[in-house]
């Protein structure tokens, strides 16, 4: 039976070693450092914990449900987006809550507004360069979001909004190939001033984030140097950038829905005869 | 290890979706956790496909765990326990949960790593032939360096039942690698 006594004193001085520990222990003692020294493992690596974290990352979003998939998650719809902005304003947020949105951050109580706004814009737009347009300039307000969040130091926060960046990104594919590369030229410096920022939890996240602009300006410049830039007739070069202006020039046309739209993006179009 | 109250507060804001609080809890235990599972599988990939399975488990029982003296490292502790059942079943390894994989054996003509290699794989396999009990206080104690405290809690032991466990494990593997030398 060992005596409580000196299964203390053994573990006091594995804590402490020192030459001077009684003559009984010294064996066990010498055990204890010589297993330490040829079996502990060493401490993980930075890496090794970044390529964890974002397979964790990666399969905890696989095993949420896609939100343009999600049949029972009605609000996420385009139409029922609509309808929730339409019942939120009658019950009384009104015109003055939707805009507040506009200045909203993930994490904040008015963003699904935000993003139920933006779907339902989506929705009404009536030409694929003014989903385009649109989508151009969803993906710059994702990118601000990161920045107002970083500066604010709302690391949860800042997590998702990364998270949501590279959809932001798929739905850039539809759009002008040398504004985009340029666009996503300024999104890879700007994510690379944010890294320094950002707590370790969340570097694979603006990695993945960095990953995607930097894929999405590459592939955008393989699109311009592949073909010549599309000519839109009758586009003002003046209002070529803002959204309104596309949707302006492009409403009397046949509607024609592009590919590649990020998820919650999706719109039902009916069919042109 | 630092097994700060704070991890109840985290894990209450990780169950409400805030990813942030989950990514600190990670912070904080992926080391211990990592290194558990690198002294009981030789590979690095291995360990490091089940360290993302035991974090994942973990964030997907959360709304199962309640904290009641039993901290979340020793819950993720637990999982990572099964986890390494399901990867030796999985693998149909004759070896058992207790066992240890064969060591990669050096280079040539590095004699001396040659040697400090059979030192351990001799001090692994005896190791490997004492009691689960008494191997696993070794580990956590003496291997992962973690304090009598949290070795307690993460076995769901007393204090003192650690550390009359840890000299009896201590005096039996030393007795048994005598017995391997005589």
């Amino acid at each position: 039976m060992v005596k409580e006594e000196r299964a203390e004193a053994l573990d006091r001085w594995i804590d402490q070693p020192d030459p001077g520990a009684p003559g009984d222990l010294v064996p066990l003692l010498d055990l204890a450092h010589d297993l330490k020294r040829r079996m502990a493992p060493a401490a993980a690596t930075k890496a090794a914990r970044a390529r964890v974290w974002a397979r964790l990352q990666r399969e905890v979003r696989a095993a949420r449900p896609r939100p343009g998939r999600r049949s029972g998650v009605l609000w996420l719809r385009p139409a029922y987006a609509l309808a929730g902005v339409a019942l939120a304003v009658s019950l009384g947020l009104g015109t003055t809550a939707a805009y507040a949105s506009e200045g909203s951050l993930p994490g904040d109580l008015l963003y699904p507004v935000k993003r139920g706004l933006e779907t339902a814009r989506l929705a009404l737009s009536p030409t694929p360069a003014g989903d385009a347009a649109l989508l151009v300039s969803f993906a710059d307000r994702r990118l601000a979001e990161i920045e107002a969040l970083t500066a604010q130091g709302r690391w949860a926060d800042v997590d998702a909004a990364l998270a949501s960046y590279p959809d932001a990104v798929v739905g850039l594919e539809t759009a002008d190939p040398a504004a985009v590369e340029a666009q996503l030229q300024h999104h890879v410096e700007v994510l690379e001033r944010v890294r320094s920022q950002v707590p370790a939890a969340a570097q694979a996240g603006l990695e993945q984030a960095l990953d995607r602009a930097d894929r999405g300006r590459q592939e955008a410049k393989d699109r311009k140097d592949r073909k010549p830039k599309p000519e839109v007739p009758g586009r003002d070069k003046k209002n070529e950038a803002t959204p309104e202006a596309l949707e302006s020039q492009d409403r009397h046309r046949n509607p024609r829905w592009p590919g590649g739209l990020p998820p919650g993006q999706q719109k039902k179009l009916t069919p042109t005869p | 290890m630092n097994e700060q109250p704070q991890d109840a507060e985290l894990v209450a804001k990780a169950r409400r979706g805030d990813a942030g609080a989950y990514g600190q809890l990670y912070e904080r235990y992926f080391d211990p956790i990592y290194r558990y599972l690198r002294l009981r599988l030789e590979d690095e990939t291995d360990a490091e496909d089940l360290a993302a399975n035991v974090f994942l488990r973990a964030y997907q029982s959360l709304g199962r765990y309640r904290e009641r003296g039993w901290p979340f490292s020793a819950y993720l502790y637990q999982i990572a326990r099964n986890a390494l059942a399901d990867h030796y079943r999985g693998r149909r390894s004759e070896a058992d949960l207790d066992s240890v994989p064969e060591p990669v054996a050096p280079g040539p003509g590095l004699d001396e790593n040659l040697a400090r290699d059979e030192e351990r794989v001799a001090m692994e396999r005896v190791l490997t032939s004492l009691p689960t009990d008494h191997q696993e206080v070794i580990r956590l104690r003496i291997l992962l360096g973690l304090s009598t405290e949290a070795t307690a809690r993460w076995m769901k032991r007393s204090e003192g039942a650690v550390r009359v466990l840890l000299h009896r494990a201590l005096t039996g593997m030393r007795a048994r690698m005598q017995d391997r030398s005589d």
